[in-house]
């Protein structure tokens, strides 16, 4: 019997997982794909202080501020800084209207204003700076400018993030289960839900796991989650769309001008840059995300007028994620509140039951800890106090040098570098696996320096089960060449390490390479066809991939699953209500 | 609403009161110089328009490889530090920030011993020029 | 040899432009029907980037179920391609077929065997692909091809390095075992780990660095072999395709003599090795024929010299001119700037998207002619390819198949179907309706439509046709290559 189960792997679920574990509380995690693998891996990747609050509620800006430094505390390996110019545009800029000249000064007070808060996260204060000055910083900038302010932000991995907390939530006695889809809610005496179903995606068998609190972090799947507990949970769904660019063309972010107004940014995200994003309704399936014609054009034609050098960058792809906003009516999608809320299901008929939705990924700490404050007042539990924002997330305990890494290992210093972003202090792991396993030195992905070690200690060690995971893990297949190079050496890798079948070693590959496509055939162009070209002719050409019996489909099921602890406590599900049998399949057992 | 309308006084007042009185005793940061003294020591300094020519240059690069091939340098270096020229356009020159952890590589190459290599790249990469900006580039990194 | 810089104006009676498996036979059939030729080309391209494999086109019955489909010929293979695919190559070039043979011959002679064919009256042969499944292919590199599926009953060793990912010898063991079941051949496939790369630091080689190992040592290949050997010999070894930088052939001698063992390579997939063999052996090959190979890159002038009139390149008398030829840097240094080229034919093979023959920049171009781009049977205008292309990874996706559209002489075809001039002709990755990937007609197709290209642009450009429109018949010309050998240059 688990104190809590939490239905999803993105920042929420992991966050409350993490949470709920470390207040000592049983835990099970359940996510259907894999950490990260919907809207908290499909966004901007920033943990933002929150700038656009500071008019409506300057209290949310000064919390969002101190939660960015504590996750700064726990996590110091995974942030980088993001200076922002916030230009400061006119129709003739040799003769600014006065609207304009006070709106200027409006922006260098709003900023001002912003770094009030700024210390709590470390951030720079704002400078106000001349257009001249703005061209000398930022030549690219189209030249209609009477000013600009600059202002401080940080950017994030939000993959790692996720599975960082995933991970911690682990070493505090939680249980994680990834590809594993609850099928139904458990409900017993008046009502109450008492756990849940969820179908093992690896081998079809369902298994029931029984709780005292089922708390849905579904994100845009929490309708669907809370449909299973006979709950209606309304969303305002935004789709998202983001292009990236193959390399950082300026270390700045910039906010551009779209051209219905909106602001879309160009900012650099570790060794790429990042477009984004629309905000559009959404009414669609989530689980089928297709980037669209007008959404590429409309973000790029924004980046293009206001940075028209970025005319020449190589966009390696176009991504989506979907905001799973709040439920407000007769709102335009930008003026809805990324404000978070939690619904206690109670007074649904569903005691028991719990679901967050909102928020956004710069405050998931803050809001686990409401949503594990919230299932104790609902248990009627005595008080625990939170601790995340103390704990140091796995490998924040201490940021190792790169080149003393490189020299100890005789790794490269730029590989070491980038070992080190990931992964913090558990880099001086991979570095020993390597070093016991020769073989696992190689260099597999030369565009975001993974080597095998790397890879081969996410399966081992990061509950990495597909070759889609080792991705959001380590960034295998999303830099320059976007798998070209990397892909069938890192499948045989998991192949080896995880003991698939043949061909299950050819899905995993088949099916990174259809990612790798969806995300860039909507952006083909220029010097991009010929990298196609190239992958083609590797994977499909020369490797007769296209020839293999399997069904592809990216978020079918995993294989070769290492599932331990969590599936002692599960009781085989012959039905929705479940057997009373414990015979529950130890580790090893359920597959082959 | 209320909180809003509160919202809005506040900023007023910043506007009309706190920002001048910052202004008056200097408190205001003005100037390209203090957003570099913010930035400049981080590694995150701008990309002038020729660096951008550059970067899209190596954009060009799909990671074919054949340039290792004819790639003299690759062996005679420490492998540590240089792991053929391919390496430049698909890695070092991605991001300035993490460019100094790449200088064993950019101090012990000779650009000029990309020629060979640079005349067979299907997609025109120009690595001799290449090489000679990341040195370039990682010397007013230094600097 | 990477090809010299021009420094002076080019006069030939063929000019091919680019310079992979498509240019090269273009070439060397113009060359052999008398033709002064030359080749210029800008960079390596796809050929040097393949497998080395030579597809001409697959069997149209293999599928997941039965990977060795109908096993119909490779002529008929291609036939069918061009009867159900009417955008392809091959279906503008559908009375032609029955030279299918005589192109295979040619390129198979052309290379002194270093590229070996079944022949295009048999079926495919079935290559161990690098991700351990079945690829049928007509030919391929000789290395290659002695490691045919097909011509194996028994053991056979799939050989790995214990300290290099670059073969999983256990996965490809077991891979072609699966297969081998799927495909009902009598093949049982063992994985053999040898110790060849075992210094500290051996794991972080590249495949060309590997191969170079093994030049200048391969008895210590043989050695390593021996003692990985298990007591069940196997009847045939695949070696990972690193055993040469230039000629395998020494090295597979060694490996013969030492273990009494035949032994093949496997297809390369990234970085091959192999890939750059065929291509530099393609320049050994033009370079004794008299073939002059410049680095640099051709385009057109807008307008002969002081005729405003014609904005392309146009036909004067017997030639076609309008064409400018700009020098890269080659590595000898020397810059040519800019040289006018008078060529009595010009044989476009410039690739697709890798070789540069198709760019797209908002919109599909051919850069050096302004060719219309075709995607299926439209120009394209400009679309976005997000329009014109699949979903599905592994579903035909018609904007990778962009390219010229030609007719059955090889010319490529303006927007109304008229010629830019009979005195230009297509060949290879450049035309339309083909992804080689997903079509299964790569080096094939370019050893048959360069050929073609090349016996039209000699004859064009004015010279014997004798014997030449006859299918199996040798073509042979008035004047051998060897006596007018580099005459003029």
């Amino acid at each position: 019997m688990y104190d809590l189960i939490v239905i999803g792997g993105g920042v929420n679920g992991t966050g409350i997982a993490r949470d709920a574990a470390m207040r000592g509380y049983r835990t099970l995690l359940v996510e259907k794909r894999d950490f990260a693998a919907g809207s908290s891996g499909a966004n901007s990747g920033m943990i933002h202080g929150g700038v656009r609050y500071l008019r409506h509620d300057r209290h949310v800006t000064e919390l969002a501020c101190i939660d960015s430094g504590y996750i700064q505390k726990i996590a110091p390996h995974l942030l980088f800084r993001i200076p922002f110019l916030f230009p400061i545009r006119a129709k003739d800029p040799s003769r600014p209207t006065t609207t304009e000249r006070l709106f200027r000064y409006a922006v260098e007070v709003y900023l001002g204003t912003y770094d009030r808060y700024q210390p709590a996260k470390s951030g720079k204060p704002s400078v106000a700076l001349s257009p001249e000055e703005a061209y000398a910083l930022e030549p690219s900038l189209a030249r209609d400018l009477v000013g600009a302010v600059s202002f401080d932000e940080w950017g994030i991995d939000p993959f790692r993030l996720c599975t960082a907390n995933a991970l911690s939530a682990k070493a505090h006695g939680a249980d994680l289960l990834t590809y594993a889809t609850v099928v139904s809610i458990v409900r017993g005496d008046g009502g109450r839900v008492q756990g849940i179903v969820v179908r093992d995606e690896a081998t079809g068998e369902e298994l029931r796991y029984d709780g005292r609190v089922v708390f849905n972090a579904g994100g845009p799947w929490a309708p669907r989650v809370a449909a299973l507990a006979g709950v209606e949970v309304k969303l305002r769904p935004g789709k998202g769309v983001h292009l990236t660019i193959d390399r950082r063309v300026s270390n700045y972010g910039v906010i551009c001008q779209a051209a219905d107004g909106r602001d879309v940014f160009v900012l650099p995200h570790e060794q790429t840059a990042i477009i984004g994003t629309t905000d559009d309704d959404f009414y669609g399936d989530p689980d089928d995300l297709r980037v669209k014609e007008d959404e590429v054009k409309y973000l790029w034609e924004a980046a293009v007028r206001s940075l028209p050098a970025v005319a020449g960058a190589r966009v390696l792809r176009a991504w989506a994620g979907i905001r799973p906003t709040v439920w407000e009516y007769a709102k335009t999608e930008d003026a809805l509140s990324r404000e978070h809320a939690i619904y206690d299901h109670t007074k649904d008929g569903a005691p028991g039951f719990v679901t967050m939705v909102g928020g956004k990924l710069a405050s998931y700490r803050i809001m686990a800890e409401e949503a594990v404050d919230e299932v104790e007042r609902i248990l009627d539990l005595p008080h625990r106090s939170c601790m995340t924002h103390l704990t140091p997330l796995p490998g924040g305990e201490g940021v190792p040098d790169p080149a003393e890494l490189a020299e100890g290992y005789g790794l490269s210093e730029p590989t070491a570098e980038r070992l080190i972003y990931r992964h913090g202090r558990k880099a001086v792991d991979i570095c020993e696996l390597a070093r016991r396993e020769p073989r696992l030195q190689a260099q597999v992905c030369r565009c975001e320096q993974v080597i095998a070690a790397e890879l081969v200690f996410s399966i081992r060690h990061e509950e990495g089960r597909r070759l889609l995971d080792l991705r959001r893990r380590t960034r295998l297949a999303m830099g320059p060449c976007q798998g070209t190079d990397c892909a069938a050496q890192a499948a045989a890798l998991l192949a080896r390490e995880a003991r698939l079948s043949v061909g299950d070693y050819h899905k995993e590959l088949y099916d990174l390479m259809q990612v790798r496509w969806k995300g860039n055939r909507a952006v083909l162009d220029g010097d991009g066809l010929a990298q196609q070209e190239l992958s083609r002719g590797i994977y499909l050409g020369a490797g007769a991939l296209a020839s293999a019996p399997f069904e592809p489909h990216e978020s079918a099921p995993a294989y070769g699953a290492f599932r331990d602890e969590a599936q002692r406590g599960a009781v085989k599900a012959t039905s929705p209500d479940g057997a009373e049998s414990r015979d529950a399949p130890r580790a090893g057992e359920a597959h082959e | 609403m209320g909180y809003k309308l509160g919202g809005d006084l506040y900023l007023g007042y910043r506007a009309l009161v706190a920002q001048p009185l910052r202004w008056l005793f200097g408190r205001t940061l003005r100037g390209k110089q203090r957003f570099l003294d913010n930035y400049g020591p981080e590694g995150l300094v701008p990309t002038p328009e020729a660096d951008k020519l550059m970067l899209a240059s190596a954009g060009r690069c799909i990671s074919c490889g054949l340039c290792d091939q004819l790639d003299g340098q690759l062996g005679a270096l420490a492998r540590q530090a240089y792991d053929g020229v391919s390496l430049l356009p698909r890695q070092t020159a991605r991001s300035s920030v993490e460019l100094v952890h790449a200088r064993a590589a950019l101090d012990s190459l000779d650009p000029e011993r990309y020629r060979e290599a640079a005349a067979v790249c299907p997609t025109r990469v120009p690595l001799v020029e290449l090489a000679r900006w990341l040195r370039d580039r990682l010397d007013r990194a230094r600097s | 040899m990477i090809g010299v810089g021009v420094s002076k104006p080019i006069a030939v009676d063929v000019l091919v432009i680019g310079g992979g498996a498509a240019g090269a036979f273009a070439a060397l059939a113009a060359r052999e029907r008398g033709a002064t030729v030359a080749v210029v080309r800008r960079a390596w391209a796809a050929t040097a980037l393949s497998s080395g494999a030579a597809d001409v086109a697959p069997d149209p019955l293999s599928n997941a179920r039965t990977p060795l489909g109908g096993r119909m010929s490779v002529i008929e293979s291609a036939r069918h391609l061009a009867s159900r695919r009417p955008d392809h190559p091959y279906a503008a070039l559908q009375g032609r077929l029955a030279l299918l043979p005589a192109a295979l011959d040619f390129a198979s002679r052309q290379t002194g065997g270093r590229l070996s064919f079944a022949g295009a009256e048999r079926e495919n042969h079935a290559f161990l692909s690098p991700m351990g499944l079945p690829k049928l292919s007509a030919g391929g590199l000789d290395s290659i091809v002695a490691g045919d599926l097909l011509g194996v009953s028994g053991t056979i060793g799939a050989v790995g390095f214990d300290l290099h990912p670059i073969v999983d010898a256990r996965l490809l063991a077991a891979a072609a075992n699966e297969a081998a079941r799927r495909a009902g051949l009598p093949l049982r496939a063992v994985p053999i780990e040898c110790d060849f790369l075992r210094r500290s630091g051996d794991s972080l080689l590249r495949p060309h660095e590997i191969a170079a190992r093994i030049d200048d040592d391969p008895e210590r290949l043989v050695e390593s072999l021996r003692r990985a050997l298990p007591i069940d010999r196997p009847q045939r070894l695949l070696l990972p395709p690193v055993l040469s930088r230039r000629d395998p052939r020494p090295v597979l001698e060694a490996l013969e003599a030492g273990l009494g063992i035949p032994c093949a390579e496997l297809l390369a997939a990234g970085e091959s090795v192999p890939g750059v063999r065929l291509q530099q052996a393609l320049e050994a090959r033009l370079d004794e024929a008299g073939i002059e190979l410049i680095h640099g890159e051709v385009y057109a002038a807008s307008g002969a010299e002081g005729d405003a009139t014609e904005p392309r390149p146009h036909t004067v008398g017997d030639s076609m001119i309008g064409i400018r030829m700009r020098g890269a840097a080659p590595p000898n240094g020397v810059v040519a700037s800019d040289w006018p080229i008078e060529a009595g034919a010009v044989v476009l093979a410039t690739g697709k998207f890798i070789g540069g023959g198709i760019r797209r920049e908002g919109r599909l171009r051919e850069p050096i002619f302004d060719l219309p781009v075709w995607i299926g049977d439209q120009v394209d205008e400009g679309s976005w390819l997000g329009d014109r292309t699949a979903y599905e990874l592994r579903d035909p996706q018609p904007a990778l198949r962009a390219g010229l559209r030609i007719d059955e002489e090889l010319h490529p075809l303006l927007r109304d179907h008229r010629l830019l001039s009979p005195r230009l002709f297509a060949c290879g990755d450049v035309l339309a309706g083909n992804d080689p990937a997903e079509d299964g007609a790569g080096i094939g197709l370019a050893i048959f439509t360069g050929y073609l290209a090349g016996l039209e642009a000699a004859a064009a450009a004015g010279l014997s046709l004798a014997g030449f429109v006859t299918a199996g018949e040798s073509p042979s010309g008035e004047r051998t290559p060897d006596s007018d050998e580099a005459e003029g240059r």
